[in-house]
């Protein structure tokens, strides 16, 4: 499916490469862990890689199509409608019910009524196992929660992939299996999942285990022992 | 698209009112305050410019007393000090067209206060004494009844013209023509009503005196055969200085003055005291027009202050769009008709304000409001500007980081 080699840098006096010219090629369907040790280059390389940061050389291929030479309206086509998002931070707009924040992403995927882009958020929080909660903001969740919210809105326009950096940095082991959970069910589904993790535990539920180490990748296994 | 931009927009400022709110009142301030500011001024020097035409631009003024030589310094009649300098030949002097060409009416005038009643109805009202020409020129019109004639003010005939308060207050709804009416126990047939005028310009209410013939008012009520004022009708404004020489000159015959310091009459034109009120009316509406502009200057600093605030705090709102999908214009357009929305309402409601704020100020100030067009587009103008300047340069900035620079932000 894709076939990347960039290099990260900031063309300033304190410059950092965070990737050094790095190849990967991740397969349709593919479930990695990307680990790690802290500035390795981790949320660099997925926010490349998810189409929320340019690569300063280099190529990247994504169905077919080379990203490199996109414009950055292609580019917000592409998050909004192949790829989904989640945060380690979750960003959902404040005092914004969890369905208006699910349904958020259909603003800006063209027409779609609001009816039907209500039925879809509904559906997705379904999905999370909070439809009872659709009208709390997300003051009134618990992390867990909101990371759940969070999740919904990166599937509610059904995208092919699926990128999370730490989507469990902020959560408790209970959360963090739930959120676990249902990223194994996605895979399963045939979505390509992409996360960032510095637990072993998280990272076990991968099929693929990639570590980085100062913006080069030191190891890239399949997972033996898969939860 | 444009409609979903709308949406966006609208929930967004719902999203969070107290913010849209401040922001708007920035607007709101500026612009009430420009305009209250503006309207004032221009209410009061109209006010000013509307006495002026009211009291006549070709009158002169004879008041007993000399002066001195200030313009301004009061006439020692005005002090108090009794001064029986204009007299009956005065008059008949400057009457005359050989004497003095420039002059077209000339009427003498006394005053007095007394009480006037009618059956039950008892009122202390100013009493003035004019001749007939008073009416024409002084401009006073009748609603009801005539004018006396040169024969009632020669024959000393007891006769009386209301002000229209005076009559209301005596007679009410009644018709007061034909009614007999006594003066300091005089009797005095109403032969008149006269038009509502409001306060004049010296602070007289015409409305409440009450008109008699001069030599009665001199013979009957106050017992004397001077004048208090002589008011003189000329040609033309242009014929003022021309008129006001021929009038020092007779007077100053008849009275035997070869030195002007030792005149013992003054002549005033009410355009001199005027041009002075002018003058400081028009300094007023100076100094009010640069409150009205460092408001506007502090209410536009609100606004870029706010806007820019509230825009730059909402990087990671941006960020957040930007990541889930939208695209750069999306992000303009909806700050873009987010700054349009608060600007323009905020603007409706300051000028609302602004009009309602102008007409309270105008009832204190006893003026017609004047609330003109160019101060409403200027202070609307300034602070749109300002609102969209300001709303739309932060976004347009945080639309072009890439998303995850702006989520970033802190
Ligand atoms: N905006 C930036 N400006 C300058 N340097 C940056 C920026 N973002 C990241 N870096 C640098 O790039 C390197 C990689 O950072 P990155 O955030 O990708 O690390 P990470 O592996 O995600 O670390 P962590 O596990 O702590 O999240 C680090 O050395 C970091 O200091
Ligand atoms: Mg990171």
């Amino acid at each position: 499916m894709e076939q990347i080699r960039k290099i990260y840098n900031n063309g300033e006096d304190n410059q950092v490469v965070a990737l050094r010219d790095l190849d990967l090629k991740i397969e349709q369907g593919d479930f990695v862990a990307i680990m790690g040790p802290s500035g390795s280059g981790k949320s660099t390389l997925m926010h490349v890689i998810g189409f929320l940061d340019k690569a300063d050389s280099g190529n990247y291929f994504f169905e077919e199509k080379n990203v490199v030479s996109l414009t950055d309206d292609e580019l917000a086509e592409i998050r909004n409608k192949r790829v989904g998002f989640v945060f380690q931070a979750f960003n959902l707009l404040p005092r914004t019910s969890a369905l208006d924040n699910v349904a958020l992403p259909m603003l800006y995927s063209g027409s779609v009524a609001k009816a039907e882009a209500e039925n879809r958020a509904l559906e997705m929080l379904k999905q999370v196992d909070l439809e009872s909660r659709k009208d709390h903001h997300p003051s009134e969740l618990s992390g867990g929660q909101q990371q759940r919210v969070a999740i919904a809105r990166a599937l509610v326009n059904d995208p092919a992939v699926i990128f999370a950096d730490e989507p469990t940095g902020n959560l408790d082991t209970k959360s963090s299996e739930e959120v676990m959970h249902i990223f194994k069910r996605l895979n399963d589904s045939g979505r390509t999942l992409i996360f960032v993790t510095h637990e072993e535990d998280v990272a076990s539920y991968a099929k693929r285990i990639i570590r980085l180490k100062d913006g080069v990748i030191v190891s890239d296994e399949i997972n033996r022992n898969r939860k | 698209m444009f409609f979903q931009s709308i949406k966006i927009a609208a929930r967004a400022l719902l999203l969070n009112k107290t913010r849209s709110f401040l922001t708007m009142l920035g607007i709101i301030i500026g612009i009430t305050a420009v305009i209250v500011l503006i309207s004032a001024g221009q209410g009061a020097q109209e006010l000013i410019v509307n006495q002026v035409k009211g009291i006549g631009s070709n009158l002169l003024f004879v008041i007993p007393g000399g002066s001195g030589k200030s313009q301004f310094s009061a006439p020692a009649s005005a002090q108090g000090i009794i001064i029986t300098s204009l007299v009956d030949a005065d008059v008949k002097s400057l009457r005359n067209k050989l004497l003095a060409p420039s002059i077209e009416y000339v009427s003498p005038e006394v005053r007095g206060q007394y009480t006037v009643s009618y059956n039950n109805e008892d009122q202390i009202a100013p009493v003035v004494g004019e001749d007939e020409n008073f009416g024409v020129v002084r401009n006073i019109n009748l609603t009801a009844g005539n004018w006396y004639t040169k024969s009632d003010v020669d024959g000393l005939t007891q006769v009386a013209i209301l002000g229209s308060t005076i009559k209301e207050d005596l007679f009410g709804e009644q018709d007061p023509i034909g009614q007999l009416i006594k003066i300091k126990q005089v009797s005095f047939r109403v032969v008149g009503v006269s038009e509502p005028k409001g306060v004049g310009a010296f602070g007289v209410d015409q409305d409440t005196q009450i008109i008699v013939p001069v030599s009665t008012a001199q013979k009957l009520l106050l017992g004397i055969n001077h004048y208090n004022l002589i008011s003189i009708q000329v040609k033309d404004a242009e014929s003022i200085p021309l008129a006001k020489e021929e009038v020092e000159r007779v007077l100053r015959y008849n009275h035997k003055i070869s030195d002007p310091q030792k005149d013992d009459f003054t002549v005033r034109n009410p355009q001199d005291a005027l041009s002075l009120l002018t003058n400081i009316t028009s300094v007023l509406t100076i100094f009010l027009g640069a409150i009205a502009g460092i408001s506007l200057l502090v209410g536009g600093i609100g606004i870029m202050n706010i806007m820019l605030v509230s825009v730059t705090e909402r990087t990671r709102e941006i960020g957040l769009r930007k990541a889930i999908g939208a695209k750069r214009k999306d992000i303009l357009l909806q700050f873009l008709i987010e700054a349009v929305f608060l600007t323009v309402l905020g603007g409706v409601i300051g000028i609302v304000l602004g009009y309602l704020g102008a007409i309270a100020i105008a009832i204190i100030g006893k003026w017609t409001p004047v609330v003109s067009l160019g101060s409403i587009l200027l202070a609307f103008g300034v602070c749109t500007l300002f609102g969209l300047i300001f709303g739309i340069y932060p976004a347009n900035k945080a639309s072009k980081l890439s998303p995850i620079e702006a989520l970033r932000y802190e």
